[in-house]
């Protein structure tokens, strides 16, 4: 698992020991801090089925292929403030930036990176997801509604929700023509044909901003929200009701949610100024865990 | 002609002839180097820990041996990003012939572990990639894993490179993002001028010594008595209200001798440096022997959402005489958090030297469309390093709701604000030490600053606040300026709650308009007619020089019945600065003297 955060250290400024990327191989008990130790504005960080780790951050892309004990930035200077990094697992030399300017994509492990926004009406992309039945299918979540390409990215067009903000989206793990998209004033919305029709799904939720869904490998029923003032949501009717699970929050801004894919029950909440949050019972109680005052961007699991 | 006139014209013109006269270029540079010792004068014996106080020690060859304990002190905990970069390199650059090899090593160790962010503007860009582009060129041949970024010297060279062209590309066709910045003026001149003196790629040290003098030349032009005059993209306070706290100003001390003596660390680098202005531009930054209007045509720095266009215009337009300058941008959201849209300054009564009025806007959307961060919680970031923005009392900022039209010393400012903004009412500043803040029964406040007049007509009911303190600078350990709150009573808010609303600023020295009895009477004949209904603002105007304006909020602007199109701006467009959008070419002109700087020859042409 890891886990990253960033950005309560201020520009310029002295200490913040919680900035950069924390791993736990331990089911979240220890954090160990990999690489860069300077502010870089990690955003999000996960790994290819080669092994190889992929950061997205405000320097652009950063890829490691020791673990996380040494980095590069595999971007140039056109490519930054990059939100997202998402790693095809059939090809994991091909990856995809989501960032405030565009898709960018990469083909060759990050040698070299193409820029991919034909199509777009407005280019901010905060989150991308590639289809695991098809992967030159995939589904971008834009400033303007969602976007989707059959092609690797090098046409997009719209597939809904169309001038809302939407911050993230996400495909089942088990249900593959099921889709979810977080947006930012609207809620929650559901795909059950692979992002060509989309359905709000907002039954009990009180907080409209959602960035971040997660859905239990295990219990195809079972989703989280992470939103902005209302914590975490459940639903154990696959959306069609959510019911939310703040207890012990400390810190109402979950801006990521993860599951440990050994035991779906234990559950991290990552926070916008709180640090980390766990549960063990499927949100139903949560705990501090680690990153005292952290922006915690993004979290991972395998 | 009898001989009394034909007296008068002669001594007339020799005083405009003395005005105008510009001291020998032998001159200049002595004056140069005396300020240049000045600003270096305290670091060479300070015993604080910097990078200056390396630096001035390695340049002068002297006390050698605190420099490389300082230097490899500060190399063992490198922070500050891009403003630890380009001290970092300055400081190699000038003391490496005499630095001790620990501290040599020390400094290339530095850049193979200490990964500096590489920040999100123009001017973080700007500063990380001349740093990052000299660093390598310093350290050639070295692969990947010696570089903290783990790209090897000549990709570094190679992608630095290219941004800096970027860069120098799109600011010379349609202009510079974070343009005409008083406190950001030095991460451009410091960047460029050691790129200017150190650049082994003779390209790039032609390029940075253009750059130089184009940004020099910006600033000369609208340059009068040490300050910038004009809208701004980025102020801090309190240098709105006290001018020469900027940064500009320190390096208007140094290159143009105006100002007030100041050993302000953005200048260290430079004084150090070889770069010398060229003649053209500092005569051009001094000559105020003839009132002009110059007009300039910038860009919003990258608009990553909640917009249609990446980069949209700004349009400048400044009137400048030898004792005030009034300038104005055509108003909206055209930069984030620190714009100064419009502004009086004058050459009386230090340090007060401005009058301006501003709606103090503030929003997750504005932030959110220049910052990619979540919109909801962008507003406390900011707070956390721009303490003012959320402040319905801050002096700095545009907004949405805020648009103006200049002709001239004659300023009309309107808002037309939606109801829930976060603030609904408008400020004006008017600093304590005015000889004369009187409220005519016209309606008119004129304001009396030495030779210098002012007249405000507010088009809506109002009331004044006396201000009981202030913000000021003071800086944190990396020269950034941090703010606190000190007592300092007498200055005055204007402050109007009414949404739809606006002001006209008419200005005259007393060369131009005689006595401020005179002033005050031509005030009172010219009262302006306005419309103030929630989506129908505007303002009828016969100026005091006899124009008629007509503004319509937001874009309606016809003078004399002829319709303004700003659209049509050019880059550059006055007596001394001219350049076409889209030329890469900026032609200087003063008297018998030409300078072009040509960016697609890369040549300067004199």
């Amino acid at each position: 698992m890891s886990v990253l955060n960033s950005r309560k250290h201020r520009l310029g400024a002295r200490d913040n020991p919680t900035v950069g990327l924390f791993v736990s191989t331990d089911g979240g008990t220890t954090w160990n801090h990999k690489g860069w130790t300077g502010y870089i504005r990690i955003f999000y960080t996960e790994a290819g089925t080669d092994g190889n780790i992929w950061s997205a951050c405000g320097n652009g892309v950063l890829r490691s292929t020791d673990g996380g004990n040494s980095w590069r930035i595999t971007t140039g200077w056109q490519v930054t403030e990059v939100l997202k990094i998402k790693v095809d697992a059939r090809a994991p030399g091909t990856a995809y930036a989501a960032t405030a300017y565009g898709v960018f994509k990469t083909e060759n492990g990050g040698e070299t990176w193409q820029e991919h926004n034909r199509g777009f009406l407005k280019p901010f992309v905060s989150d991308i997801v590639i289809d695991k039945q098809q992967s030159a299918r995939l589904l971008a979540a834009t400033e303007d509604g969602v976007y989707l390409s059959s092609d690797g990215g090098t046409v997009w067009h719209r597939a809904g929700i169309d001038g809302r903000g939407v911050r993230t989206v996400a495909q089942h793990p088990t249900i593959k023509d099921l889709f979810f998209v977080g947006t930012e004033d609207d809620g929650v919305f559901i795909s059950r044909d692979g992002g060509k029709n989309w359905t709000a799904a907002n039954n009990g939720l009180k907080h409209l901003t959602v960035y971040s869904i997660a859905c239990d490998r295990s219990n195809p029923d079972v989703l989280y929200l992470g939103t902005h003032g209302g914590g975490v949501y459940r639903s154990s009717d696959g959306g069609k009701s959510w019911q939310q699970k703040a207890e012990g929050l400390g810190n109402l801004v979950v801006h990521s949610i993860v599951m440990l894919p050994s035991n779906s029950s234990v559950v991290f909440a990552g926070t916008l100024n709180g640090g980390i949050f766990k549960s063990t019972d499927g949100g139903d109680h949560w705990n501090f865990n680690s990153q005292e005052e952290a922006q915690v961007w993004g979290l991972w699991a395998r | 002609m009898n001989i009394k006139k034909f007296f008068l014209i002669v001594i007339l013109f020799a005083l405009q002839s003395a005005n105008a006269q510009m001291v020998s270029r032998e001159t200049y540079l002595k004056e140069f180097e005396k300020r240049a010792a000045f600003v270096t004068s305290i670091y060479d014996t300070a015993q604080s820990v910097g990078y200056y106080q390396a630096a001035v020690r390695y340049a002068r060859g002297k006390d050698l041996a605190t420099a490389d304990k300082m230097l490899i002190e500060l190399l063992r905990d490198p922070r500050g990003d891009m403003f630890w970069m380009i001290p970092a390199i300055g400081t190699y650059l000038h003391g490496k012939d005499n630095m001790s090899p620990e501290a040599r090593a020390a400094m290339r160790n530095a850049w193979k572990t200490y990964a500096p962010y590489r920040g999100d503007t123009e001017n973080h860009w700007c500063m990380y990639h001349a740093s990052l582009f000299l660093a390598a060129e310093q350290w050639p041949n070295l692969p990947g894993s010696e570089w903290y970024n783990g790209k090897s010297s000549e990709e570094n060279l190679r992608d630095a490179k290219e941004y800096l062209i970027h860069w120098m590309n799109i600011s010379t066709t349609i202009g510079q993002g974070e343009f005409d910045s008083p406190d950001y003026f030095p991460e451009y001149a410091m960047p460029m001028i050691l790129l200017s003196q150190y650049a082994k790629d003779p390209e790039m040290r032609t390029r940075g010594t253009m750059m130089t003098d184009y940004i020099f030349a910006d600033f000369a032009v609208e340059h009068l008595d040490g300050q910038y005059i004009g809208g701004f993209s980025r102020i801090y306070q309190p240098a709105v209200y006290k001018p020469l706290l900027s940064g500009a100003s320190a390096f208007a001390y140094l290159y143009f001798g105006t100002g007030e003596p100041t050993n302000s660390g953005w200048t260290v680098l430079p004084a150090l440096s070889n770069y010398r202005l060229p003649e053209i531009i500092y005569s051009i930054a001094l000559d105020r022997s003839k009132t002009y209007i110059h007009q300039e045509r910038k860009r919003v720095r990258n608009v990553i959402r909640f917009g249609t266009e990446k980069n949209p215009p700004v349009y400048k337009y400044s009137y400048i005489t030898k004792d005030y300058g009034i300038g104005s941008l055509q108003g909206g959201i055209l930069q984030p958090i620190q714009q100064h849209t419009w502004g009086v300054r004058y050459t009386y009564g230090r340090p007060y030297t401005t009058i301006f009025g501003l709606h103090p806007y503030w929003s997750g959307t504005e932030v959110g469309m220049f910052f990619p961060e979540e919109v909801k919680t962008l507003i406390a970031d900011v707070v956390a390093s721009k303490g003012t923005y959320n402040n319905p009392d801050k002096w700095t900022g545009g907004s949405p709701f805020e648009r103006t039209f200049q002709h001239k010393n004659t300023l009309i400012v309107l808002y037309d604000i939606a109801p829930g903004t976060t603030t609904e009412h408008i400020d004006g500043f008017f600093p304590r030490n005015l000889e004369e803040r009187i409220v005519e029964p016209s309606g008119w406040i004129a304001c009396k600053a030495g030779d210098v007049y002012i007249g405000w007509y507010p088009l809506q009911e109002y009331e004044w606040k006396e201000e009981s303190d202030v913000s000021i600078n003071t800086l944190n350990d990396i020269g950034r300026p941090q703010l606190e709150r000190v007592k300092e009573t007498g200055n005055w808010r204007l402050r109007s709650h009414k949404p739809q609303n606006g002001y006209v600023i008419e200005v005259r020295s007393k060369d131009e308009i005689g006595s401020f009895a005179q002033f005050q009477a031509a005030l009172n004949a010219h009262t302006p007619a306005a419309t103030l209904q929630p989506g129908s603002v505007s303002v009828q105007y016969t100026t005091l020089g006899g124009d008629k304006m007509d503004f319509a909020f937001p874009e309606k602007r016809t003078l004399n019945g002829n319709a303004i199109d700003l659209s049509k701006t050019k880059l550059f467009e006055g007596p001394f600065i001219n350049a076409e959008v889209g030329s890469e070419k900026m032609t200087m002109t003063y008297k018998n003297k030409k300078l072009v700087l040509d960016f697609k020859a890369v040549k300067i042409i004199e």
